[in-house]
């Protein structure tokens, strides 16, 4: 591979990379906490060879005239002793930085990605295949060393959007209007707050079992709970609750790709038409989830995400223009119609030869000024780990969430990251 | 492990306040595990701060140099039109008490009282310097040093009883207001006694009458004025 490669951006990608600001960082955390305290020279090697196997990795973000792309390094990342809050204070455009950083503390790796480089099921397999190199170095666990052969470069990095874009497909005609907002102030910059909540998965799968529900639709309900009764103590208007739910698209459609592939469908709760019980909220959840949730309905996400970066005059806007009108039209059309962000990464497995040196994974969202407050779900063996970010100290929702997962009667265990300010 | 009794959640520390709704959990635990606790997260730094000054200071350094080109080329120009220095004193003095403003609005000075003294001998240094320049000093000692002095001492004064109030919100604005009467009457006594106009007891006569109402209103607001509405009031105007 030469030093003049480079990758244009995906979709995702595109846009995230013109919103990128002090705040809205646009980086997310996937972290795991190992047995034992990480020992930085053997995590560097372990970076090291991973991005052999992952060149689309060794990469850093470059203006060009009308769009960014990555541009292929010889440099290096290296691993960081935590010392920032999470997911903030890396700016990806400064030159020589990397869209992305590794870091350790006691017995945690963190990787935090930017998202106009992956999303989080490409850095999932990219933390772990750190993982799976540091333990080989470490713990001396025998693993098949990988080469990546050209072909499988080509999967990996290919525009999975592009390649099911299909013209003919109308774009999904929905306007969402004005939704509801949580009223919270911003905290200073450099701050980030993170609030996990930790619960039993066979408990949560028995309760949403007892609705005939899985355990993402049990979920995303509570939290439309949540908003709706947030709604109704603080608002004296009532709009619509609008939850952004993003989809992991290779589910749906089979790509390799390491990169963004994923669209946002957003279930909503209309609080004008009347009080909703729980019951009423799984239904109408239920109901759309499953209408959305198939090929047909998704490919027309698909084009929606293709078509705005067909149109002739973004693509002949010049790249500085482009960033200084994104952050507003992001915050018109994109998640300025979302009330908050909930995303579930799902069952996160781990090579099975590493799993015995693994305690849990945990994700947290990226902060965001248009939803302050966000939450990003895994699982890792038995525990469930919901982690919200928030850009404010107030902390009414994650209160009125876990509160209301322990009325149905669940364990939660909470950690948050402000003891240590 | 202990139990937040108001959101009933389990946290790992015991003896301090609930993470979600601030309530102090009591403690738990017989021993104290406070030293044995793995921190989860390291003491964080936050790097905005120092950035930010960072920038600042680029900017001014870059306005810095701007300003030196400036008056090197006003003095230049001058120089060789009239072969001595005439209106390029005016300006430069201008420009150079523009740039005096920008130091302190880029806060490199701390303290507000230092702020204001600065800017109050900025304003006599340049006041000075334009009437001075024509050969004699015209206006400076009537007008311009009493304004100048009188407005900075008012404006110490405001700052230090904004300070000392216990209670801001609605005093705030009802001292602004009596420190504008003060300011207004201050800078017409000058102007009329430098018209020769002047008659002290009408003048003062004047001011009481002007302080009165505002300081009726001040009274009203604070014993009449029911608290929902002074609420209101304070929300509208974010008090």
């Amino acid at each position: 591979m030469g030093d003049n490669t480079w990758y244009p951006l995906d979709n995702a990608g595109k846009l995230y990379s013109s919103i990128i600001s002090s705040r809205a960082t646009t980086l997310f955390r996937l972290s795991a906490t190992l047995t034992s305290p990480v020992h930085p020279d053997y995590l560097q090697r372990a970076l090291e060879l991973t991005l052999e196997r992952f060149p689309l990795f060794k990469v850093q973000l470059k203006q060009g005239f009308f769009w960014y792309y990555f541009e292929q390094t010889d440099r290096t990342p290296e691993v960081e002793k935590e010392k920032y809050h999470p997911c903030i204070s890396l700016s990806i455009k400064k030159r020589g930085s990397f869209p992305y950083r590794v870091y350790y503390y006691n017995n945690r790796i963190a990787l935090e990605l930017s998202h106009s480089l992956t999303d989080g099921t490409g850095g999932l397999r990219f933390l772990s295949e750190v993982i799976r190199q540091y333990l080989h170095l470490k713990e001396s666990i025998p693993i098949k060393q990988e080469t990546i052969s050209d072909e499988q470069l080509l999967s990996e990095t290919e525009n999975a959007f592009r390649k099911y874009y299909n013209k003919d497909i109308p774009a999904p005609g929905t306007r969402l209007g004005k939704s509801f907002k949580l009223p919270l102030s911003l905290d200073k910059k450099g701050h980030y707050h993170i609030v996990t909540g930790i619960i039993d998965i066979k408990e949560l799968k028995e309760k949403a079992k007892a609705y005939h529900v899985s355990i993402n639709i049990f979920l995303t309900a509570v939290y439309m709970e949540s908003l709706l009764k947030l709604q109704d103590k603080i608002a004296i208007k009532k709009r619509p609750v609008v939850i952004n739910v993003p989809v992991n698209m290779r589910s749906f459609f089979e790509s390799e790709t390491m990169r963004n592939f994923f669209v946002s469908i957003t279930p909503s709760i209309d609080a004008r038409l009347g009080e909703y019980t729980f019951e009423e909220i799984i239904q109408e959840l239920k109901i759309e989830f499953s209408r959305l949730l198939t090929p047909k309905k998704l490919s027309q996400y698909i084009h929606r995400s293709v078509i705005a970066e067909k149109s002739l005059t973004l693509r002949l806007m010049p790249s500085p223009v482009k960033d200084m009108i994104a952050p507003s039209i992001y915050s018109f059309f994109g998640e300025g119609q979302y009330t908050s962000g909930l995303s579930n990464l799902g069952i996160v497995r781990m090579p099975e030869e590493t799993e015995d040196y693994i305690e849990r994974v945990e994700c947290y969202p990226p902060p965001s000024i248009g939803n302050k407050v966000k939450a990003m779900i895994t699982s890792y063996h038995d525990q469930m780990y919901i982690s919200f970010g928030n850009l404010s100290k107030d902390r009414m929702l994650e209160r009125e969430f876990f509160r209301r997962m322990r009325r149905l009667g669940m364990e939660v265990t909470i950690e948050t990251n402000d003891e240590e300010m | 492990m202990a139990y937040c009794p108001k959101c009933g959640i389990q946290v790992e520390g015991d003896n301090q306040p609930c993470p979600l709704c601030s309530f102090p959990i009591p403690k738990v635990n017989e021993e104290d595990t406070e030293g044995l606790r793995v921190r989860k997260f390291p003491k964080t730094a936050n790097p905005y701060p120092a950035y930010m000054r960072r920038v600042l200071n680029r900017i001014f350094i870059l306005i810095t140099l701007l300003v030196f080109v400036a008056v090197c080329l006003m003095f230049y120009t001058d120089y060789i039109m009239n072969d001595r220095f005439t209106w390029s004193r005016y300006s430069n003095l201008s420009v150079f008490a523009g740039w005096v403003l920008l130091f302190f609005s880029f806060g490199y000075v701390q303290s507000y009282y230092k702020v204001i003294i600065g800017i109050g001998l900025n304003a006599l240094i340049l006041l000075f310097g334009l009437d001075v320049f024509d050969g004699k000093l015209d206006w400076f000692m009537p007008l311009a040093f009493p304004i100048v002095t009188g407005v900075t001492v008012i404006c110490v004064c405001y700052w230090s009883v904004i300070r000392v109030l216990s209670v801001r919100s609605f005093n705030v604005i009802g001292s602004l207001f009596m420190t504008l009467v003060i300011l207004a009457m201050w800078i017409n006594f000058f102007i009329q006694s430098y018209q020769s106009e002047t008659n002290l007891w009408t003048w003062i006569i004047v001011t009481v009458l002007q302080l009165i109402p505002v300081l009726l209103i001040m009274l009203v607001v604070k014993y009449v004025v029911p608290e929902r509405i002074k609420q209101k009031i304070a929300r509208k105007f974010h008090l």
